[in-house]
């Protein structure tokens, strides 16, 4: 009956209803293209400096972290790798030997970094080889030739086939010196990166840094790379204490608090907006109820309870939240839906992302339906909630009251 | 008139305390909360530009031609006198630094890093930059035998050193040989300009030339203005004088953060729209709902000879009281948090190593522009007006008498 | 027969200003038996309402007391008082007042749901209602498609049907025109002959005034006459 009574009243006082539906509707659907899209960029930032080059999973040496100098590299890389390849949760590894040189090429020098690395696993643990511009990838059984980013190159002005030389520290902080020939380019997209990051193959580099058997970190593929925390403690736990393993949320603390503090000023403006929306809605509420307080009286006058009264008017709001709720998350989702498999483009503004370490410019919304149906039950709840003052005020007249009321 | 109209009009409104309440509280807060994004966000990006700005762009770099493109020591602004004449006459120029630049590498025992070394006069960057304002820890002086160093935080992190720590610094000279220099870090600085505070080691200009082998020439010459309307046309006017050197706005060298500024007024402007349109729809329904009410009323008023005019500029009236009322309050409100924050700051710390991923200060003071509030109050006074139109034509429509016998 | 009803020393003062003072009613004293078919008249203003509202429960009395069946109504608490009302009286207003959104069944059966009466129960209630108040053939119908007077029938038909000890009626053929409002008091005789329920009416309408068995007669909040006819 008093089901019948609420929807009775949505029908016949149709202003409240559009209104409130239609604001709701829009807001829902906002709040859920607006968190699918941050939470697509965010994600797709960190994927990118991830996948670029850092990696899902490092392992280091245990004071290497805190205290990157040669003095705590791994001193036994084979033992780590026999370890790595026994567990079955990794997809491949790679290890990898980071050390900052001095580039020079045609009386130009520019500071960077030289890595050694296992070319043929460096394929399925970073965007290297992906990112190759132009020239040819490095084989493991390469000598003295250098993949090197193109910015780097065009600092150096030089080409493929050119030759640069390196001056740097060994690993037992002897002078290293050599010439290399350029053999490919690549273009990651990150100016930083392809600015200053120079590879070669790791063997051959233990030549010349006299870094036999040594890394300073191990690359971690996971098999499921949403569960790289949990992997990352477990390896923490089997590896052993003289070394130390970090996710990548670890490893860009600051990218993962900075993508954070950008979801907290979004969120904030649309607190904004919907303080605005939920004001309308009380307002509009307040005005239907107060319409109807004359027919409230004489509900209760007749022996309607303050209860039964009150449960009518939220049984109201609850139908028009609900329905407003699940048209703007079917809304809001298929949006999101639609923009997660045709990501939007944001060409122009570039240089604004690399800003922030972002190679791309095509941002795929998230997707998720946990997450939109949080969003709708947020805004359910906000939608009923700004309905309950009018609702109560109006509980508060006596029945003579409010048939009297004008 | 006017008079009787604002009494009938605040008689009426106050006959409907909750929902005028309501509404004046309405739009109190969604103009305070617009004006606090607002404030707040335009800090933010000013901030940005500005600390760009400072610490090393100035309104308006010069550089030798072909420097931008390639910069080696062979494109260094040779002849100084006759810019420095010209910039000494302009009266705009609040400060000029010229700064010596070039890549190298920075080593401790351990540890090495590619950086750019910037040869710099202390003192003229102190008043041009206010380096003092981004000094962290030690102090501002090479020392006497200009032996010290000045790095950013950033960079410190990463080689791990300490006031006092010895580093080395080694670099191309201008004959084609590695040249090295150890010095000791005397200062830590953080601009919040990533480039410099993750890359940048600052020396003694004398120390630079020693280092590079350049007695002369200079590589970037920053200058900052009083007024920024005047940078274009002094850009222009350099240019002129000055047709073989290559002379770039802040903004040109920093194209981000221009689209920082565009993207955000864009973004502005949405919000405004958005939060304005639902504030609109929210005068409009009380509006209707006032005017359906007092059908009979109107009737009457008309019955005996008041013109349906007058009753549009009443219900005109208690609109803008509505209106105004709010926009009072929420500009008041909105002006105060604002000016708080300005002079204050808006204190971010708990998040301040992500913020400096954005090139943002811990701290953010807050801008008051008084466009702001002159939008919002023509924003209000159209949504005031608009919220009107239906309420009149509906009541145009009806005739007298059937308004009088409607209950 | 023991009294149904008592009003004891009943006063309502209204303060609608701290200057201006109502005095509504002034120590009413009243005893009406179960079964009777009462009117209470006078001028506008006199306190017909008011005193109805009071017995009702709708509103409080300055002092003074209601005893209804036994039952003191004006200590009770608001709940207390809506459980009253809806098993107990039925109410008739000058308006009529309907609930515009629910049909004529709805609005009978109403207070019967509201009283946990199965559907069941309640069609069958409603029939037979109808059927004896002649508005069988309006059930589907909204109030807004009714004339005045079919709508105080069916008013009648809501007051009716949580089967009450007593019906209060405040000036229930104010808006009706001399036929209905003979049609109207047809059925509350009806009602109060066959069904045995108590009704309280106000008026100032002679005609409908001469049709009770027993005139109250207000003035000033003040009872100037009370006489029961046989
Ligand atoms: N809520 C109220 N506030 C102030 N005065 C009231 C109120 N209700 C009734 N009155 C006053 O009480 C007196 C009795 O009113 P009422 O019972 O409605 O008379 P009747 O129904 O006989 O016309 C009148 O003077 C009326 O103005
Ligand atoms: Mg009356």
């Amino acid at each position: 009956m008093l089901i019948k009574l609420a929807l009775r009243n949505l029908i016949a006082y149709k202003k409240r209803t559009i209104v409130t539906v239609l604001l709701t509707t829009i807001t829902t659907a906002l709040l859920v293209f607006s968190t699918a899209w941050m939470d697509g960029s965010h994600q797709t930032m960190i994927k990118n400096a991830v996948e670029i080059y850092p990696g899902y999973l490092q392992i280091t040496a245990d004071k290497f972290r805190d205290s990157p100098s040669f003095d705590h590299l791994i001193f036994d890389a084979d033992t780590v790798s026999q370890q790595l390849s026994q567990n079955q949760d990794i997809a491949t590894f790679g290890a990898r030997f980071e050390s900052f040189v001095l580039f020079s090429a045609n009386e130009k020098s520019v500071g960077g970094m030289l890595t050694g690395i296992e070319p043929e696993k460096e394929q399925q643990l970073s965007r290297l080889y992906s990112s190759l511009h132009s020239g040819d990838y490095l084989k493991t059984t390469d000598t003295n030739s250098a993949y090197i980013g193109i910015e780097l190159a065009r600092r150096l002005k030089v080409d493929i086939g050119d030759e640069i030389v390196f001056i740097g520290n060994g690993a037992d902080y002897s002078f290293a010196a050599d010439t290399l020939k350029i053999k490919g380019l690549f273009q990651t997209g990150l100016y930083e990166f392809d600015a200053s990051a120079a590879f070669i193959a790791k063997p051959y580099f233990d030549v010349i840094m006299a870094a036999d058997n040594y890394a300073t970190h191990f690359i971690v593929q996971p098999k499921h790379p949403e569960q790289t925390v949990e992997l990352a403690a477990q390896l923490g736990e089997t590896i052993g204490s003289q070394y130390q393993s970090a996710s990548w949320n670890q490893i860009m603390a600051e990218l993962v608090k900075a993508m954070e503090i950008d979801s907290l000023f979004g969120y904030i403006t649309l607190a904004i907006i919907f303080i605005v929306v939920f004001f309308v809605i009380m307002i509009y509420t307040l005005l239907t109820v107060f319409g109807r307080i004359r027919e409230i009286g004489v509900l209760r006058a007749i022996g309607t309870t303050p209860r039964q009264i009150f449960t009518i008017l939220l049984l109201e709001s609850c139908v028009l939240a609900l329905i407003s709720v699940i048209a703007g998350g079917l809304l809001g989702g298929a949006f999101a839906y639609y923009f997660e498999l045709h990501p939007i483009t944001l060409s122009g503004f570039e240089d604004q992302f690399k800003q922030y370490g972002l190679a791309v410019s095509a941002i795929p919304t998230a997707f998720e339906p946990w997450t939109i149906l949080r969003d709708m039950a947020v805004m359910f709840t906000l939608s009923v909630l700004s309905t309950i003052y009018p609702i109560i005020k109006v509980n508060r007249y006596k029945p003579v009251e409010a048939m009297r009321h004008v | 008139m006017f008079k009787t109209a604002t009494k009938i009009g605040i008689t009426s409104l106050l006959r409907r305390r909750t929902r005028s309440a309501l509404l004046i509280l309405m739009i109190a807060v969604s103009l305070w909360g617009l004006l606090f994004i607002e404030g707040i966000y335009d800090g933010m990006t000013e901030q940005m530009i500005a600390n760009a700005i400072r610490s090393d762009s100035g309104h308006i770099s010069i550089f030798a031609d072909g420097y931008r493109l390639n910069p080696d020591l062979s494109r260094w602004i040779e002849n100084t006198i006759e810019l420095d004449e010209f910039l000494n006459e302009r009266q705009q120029i609040k400060s000029t630094v010229a700064r010596l630049k070039q890549d190298g590498l920075v080593a401790t025992a351990h540890y090495s890093r590619g950086i750019a070394i910037l040869g710099i006069d202390l003192e003229r960057e102190a008043n041009h930059s206010h380096l003092e304002g981004y000094l962290r820890h030690g102090e501002l002086n090479f020392g006497e035998r200009q032996r010290g160093a000045i790095i950013g935080f950033k960079l410190a992190k990463k080689l791990k050193v300490a006031i006092g720590n010895k580093i080395i610094l080694s670099a191309q000279n201008s004959a084609g040989e590695m040249a090295s220099t150890a010095l000791k870090v005397k200062g830590i600085i953080k601009t919040h300009n990533m480039a410099f505070d993750e890359n940048a080691v600052f020396i003694a200009a004398a120390k630079a030339r020693e280092l590079l082998s350049m007695p002369t020439g200079i590589s970037q010459i920053a200058i900052s203005i009083a007024n920024e309307g005047e940078i274009a046309s002094l850009q222009q006017q350099l240019q002129e004088e000055f047709p073989n050197l290559t002379i770039k706005r802040w903004d040109e060298l920093y194209p981000a953060l221009q689209q920082s500024r565009v993207l955000m007024a864009g973004f502005k402007q949405v919000i405004n729209i958005i939060i304005f349109s639902i504030a609109a729809l929210g005068i409009f329904g009380v509006m209707l709902v006032s005017v359906l009410e007092r059908m009979r009323e109107f009737g009457i008023m008309l019955a005996i000879g008041t013109k349906f005019s007058q009753i549009g500029i009443i219900i005109l009236v208690e609109a803008s009281i509505l209106g105004c009322a709010g926009f009072g309050l929420g500009a008041l409100a909105g002006f105060s948090t604002l000016y708080y924050f300005k002079i204050y700051g808006l204190d971010l710390s708990v998040f301040s190593s992500a913020l400096d991923e954005f090139g943002l200060d811990a701290i953010t003071y807050a801008i008051i522009r008084p466009d702001y509030f002159f939008t919002a109050l023509a924003a209000i006074i159209l949504a005031s007006v608009f919220s009107i139109i239906i309420p009149l034509r509906i009541l145009k429509k009806t005739k007298p008498v059937d308004a009088i016998n409607a209950i | 027969m023991s009294d149904f009803l008592k009003i004891q020393q009943i006063n309502k003062t209204f303060q609608p200003d701290k200057e201006v003072r109502i005095e509504a009613l002034q120590d009413i004293n009243l005893e009406i038996e179960a079964g009777d078919f009462v009117v209470i008249s006078g001028p506008s203003g006199s306190g017909k309402t008011t005193l109805l509202n009071i017995v009702g429960g709708l509103e409080n009395a300055t002092g003074g007391t209601v005893i209804l069946d036994g039952q003191n109504v004006t200590g009770l608490a608001e709940k207390e008082l809506s459980h009253l009302r809806r098993n107990h009286i039925g109410f008739i207003f000058q308006a009529y007042n309907l609930i515009p959104v629910l049909n004529v069944r709805e609005n009978i059966e109403f207070i019967m749901k509201l009283q946990g009466t199965t559907q069941r129960a309640c069609d069958q209630g409603v029939e037979e209602i109808a059927k004896k108040l002649h508005i069988d053939d309006l059930l589907k119908k909204l109030p807004h498609q009714l004339s005045g007077g079919q709508q105080q029938r069916v008013a009648v038909a809501r007051a009716v049907a949580a089967e009450p000890k007593l019906i209060l009626a405040d000036e229930p053929t104010a808006n009706l025109d001399s036929q209905n409002a003979a049609t109207l008091m047809d059925m509350l005789e009806h009602l109060n002959q066959h069904e045995g329920i108590t009704i309280i009416f106000s008026s100032h309408d002679p005609m409908v005034i001469e049709r009770a068995k027993h005139s109250i007669v207000l003035k000033d909040g003040k009872v100037v006459s009370n006489e029961r006819f046989n």
